[in-house]
């Protein structure tokens, strides 16, 4: 199985590019307005030294469940995807489209629901 | 494998399945009415899980299919947790109403939970019986702690949940090994290689595997030394669904067990017999004697319900594919212990008005006010305590009579002495309700819920019935095969 070997390296190679890339790129392309919030590590908006008693609001655990959804959605269509060629050959290709069509329908409606009961919005 | 029959076999669940989706949205998107549309698309549906599980039960289809195996047994037991749901949403909606908490996400989780144990009852495959029992219990989970104010439901939940998921974990873990040693998960090929693992050097991981799978059935079926969650969850959990993890959940389970038991736990040998012998009599004994110390009907109903877990548990040391008859005494003692546990709860939920309390006290002086509801509970307590002529008595009396016809004459008279004890616990409500002066405020002078009297009358009707005439509900049973 010589191929895998490559295509693991390509994969390897690809996320160095892409990293580079952006990087690289932002710096060129991007406006550079220094601020003291830029040297902090981790830009996510939350000052890494203070009291460990902050108050966070809620909402960020509920983009962390919804994010939660779209995470396991593409944890099975990896596998799911890798394996289909072998089921299309076997003559189970139209089950096997089904199947995760059902699979994926269900965390459609899973999201429609967050959807309808306003998980998403953001402000009240 | 024939996709159309397979979708008509499981259609009563899919039915249910649609059912939940739609109260989720429905009730999402109408702005009034959504409680009361809600519980009734829950019931139609139930309702229609029911007669159609009945129908198949009546066709008596035995086909396995894929990682399902369907049959007589699968029907009955889709019937059971049918008839213990639809209970468990007739109680609901008087419960909720009251407490303006009719939310659809809690009609939808009952629905989703049930479709869980649908899975957990027909799975043939230790793969979908692992996926079922999580359906069915993060389903319950959430369930356990929707009355979210209030500190004891978020306990009750919290508790319910952890140990849940380390059950769970035992579960999956020895699910791995039993795979590990034998590389299959399906039940009917694991009873044929059986010898052949017991006998090769695999052997003692096989059996570390059994032994996690033995202790994640017994956290979900709370049986001692793996019940301490119970009461605490019970207690904190709405009264509807405690009375649907108590019967429903609990019957689910039951089924399942007695499915892996006799290739797995059982075949492997007299060890095996003995740690469930030893299982089944500590789960009476501590069952029964914590019970006598509560004064919450809610947390007596709870150890009560373990004490009923560990009569379940005296068949099996010695099932076997060759024991027919414990199996139905099994059965027979799960259907008549849903009736009279869910009409115990619809008393509770009852006794306990507006508030959430549900101390012995709030029964007192019942039978003046409420002369049919304190009968009806009388024959209720009765019933658990297995006194004659109710259907209790000859859950007992089958479920007994086989285990001695198999030897195990030890493990029944532990039985018999430890539900003599459960005779105290059982009558004082009864003492409470005819002799005692009520309160002031608190029973209230309403009367009661038509739904909750329909669930009442059901219960009352069905241990009046069938413990007059259990051969029928026998006949019923033994029909079911194995």
């Amino acid at each position: 199985m010589n191929l895998n070997g490559i295509s693991l390296l390509f994969l390897f190679a690809l996320a160095v590019i892409v990293g580079l890339v952006m990087v690289v790129g932002t710096s060129f392309l991007g406006k550079w307005r220094g601020n003291k919030a830029r040297f902090i590590p981790y830009e996510c908006g939350l000052d890494p030294v203070g009291s460990p008693r902050s108050r966070m609001p809620l909402k960020f655990f509920l983009v962390a469940v919804i994010f939660i959804i779209f995470d396991i959605e593409v944890v099975f269509l990896y596998p799911w995807a890798v394996v289909f060629r072998d089921f299309v050959a076997d003559g189970k290709g139209v089950l096997m489209l089904v199947e995760m069509a059902v699979f994926l329908g269900i965390l459609a409606l899973g999201f429609g629901y967050l959807w309808v009961r306003g998980a998403l919005e953001w402000e009240e | 494998m024939n996709w159309f029959q397979f979708l008509g076999l499981t259609l009563p669940w899919l039915i249910v399945l649609g059912a939940s989706l739609t109260v989720l949205f429905l009730g999402t998107l109408m702005k009034r009415g959504a409680h009361a549309v809600s519980m009734a698309i829950s019931l139609l549906s139930l309702v229609a899980a029911l007669f159609l599980s009945w129908q198949h039960w009546v066709a008596d289809v035995t086909v396995s299919m894929g990682m399902m195996s369907f049959g007589r047994m699968t029907f009955l037991g889709w019937m059971v947790i049918a008839i213990a749901s639809i209970f468990t949403v007739l109680l609901s909606h008087d419960y909720l109403a009251r407490r303006k908490l009719g939310h659809p996400e809690y009609y939808s989780l009952i629905l989703l939970s049930t479709v869980g144990m649908a899975s957990l009852i027909a799975g043939s495959h230790l793969m979908l019986i692992f996926l079922g029992i999580e359906v069915m219990s993060i389903a319950v989970y959430a369930l356990a702690g929707f009355l979210r104010h209030r500190l004891s439901g978020n306990e009750a939940a919290l508790k319910y949940f952890l140990t849940g998921a380390f059950a769970s974990a035992f579960l999956l873990l020895g699910i791995a090994f039993i795979f590990g040693t034998t590389k299959t998960m399906d039940l009917t090929v694991l009873a044929e290689q059986l010898p052949t693992v017991l006998s090769g050097d695999m052997a003692s991981w096989f059996l570390f595997g059994v032994a996690m799978v033995l202790i994640g059935f017994a956290f979900k079926i709370a049986a001692v030394p793996f019940h301490a969650w119970a009461p605490d969850a019970y207690d904190g959990a709405p009264t509807p669904i405690t009375q649907f993890m108590a019967t429903a959940v609990k019957a689910a389970a039951f089924f399942a067990l007695l499915r892996v038991a006799s290739p797995l736990v059982v075949a492997v040998g007299p060890g095996w017999a003995k740690t469930l012998w030893l299982l089944s009599a500590a789960t009476m004994i501590i069952g029964n004697l914590a019970a006598l110390m509560q004064d919450n009907l809610k947390r007596m109903l709870a150890y009560s319900s373990i004490a009923h877990a560990g009569y379940a548990l005296v068949a099996f040391p010695t099932l076997s594919t060759q024991t027919p008859e414990l199996v139905h005494g099994v059965i027979f003692y799960l259907i008549a212990y849903t009736f009279m546990t869910a009409g115990s709860f619809a008393i509770v939920a009852f006794a306990q008005g507006q508030g959430e309390s549900a101390d012995v006290s709030h029964v007192a002086g019942l039978a003046k006010r409420h002369p049919w509801m304190a009968a009806s509970f009388t024959i209720f307590l009765l019933s658990l305590t297995g006194f004659p002529p109710t259907l209790g008595f000859f859950g007992k009396y089958f479920l007994f009579s086989g285990a001695i016809k198999n030897g195990s004459i030890g493990l029944v008279v532990l039985a018999l002495l430890s539900s003599a004890v459960s005779a105290y616990y059982y009558l004082r409500p009864i003492v409470v309700m005819y002799f005692h002066e009520s309160r002031e405020g608190v029973l209230e002078r309403t009367s009661p819920a038509t739904s909750l009297v329909a669930v009442v009358t059901i219960a009352f009707l069905a241990i009046l019935y069938f413990g007059i005439f259990p051969s029928d509900l026998l006949a019923i049973v033994q029909r079911s095969g194995m």
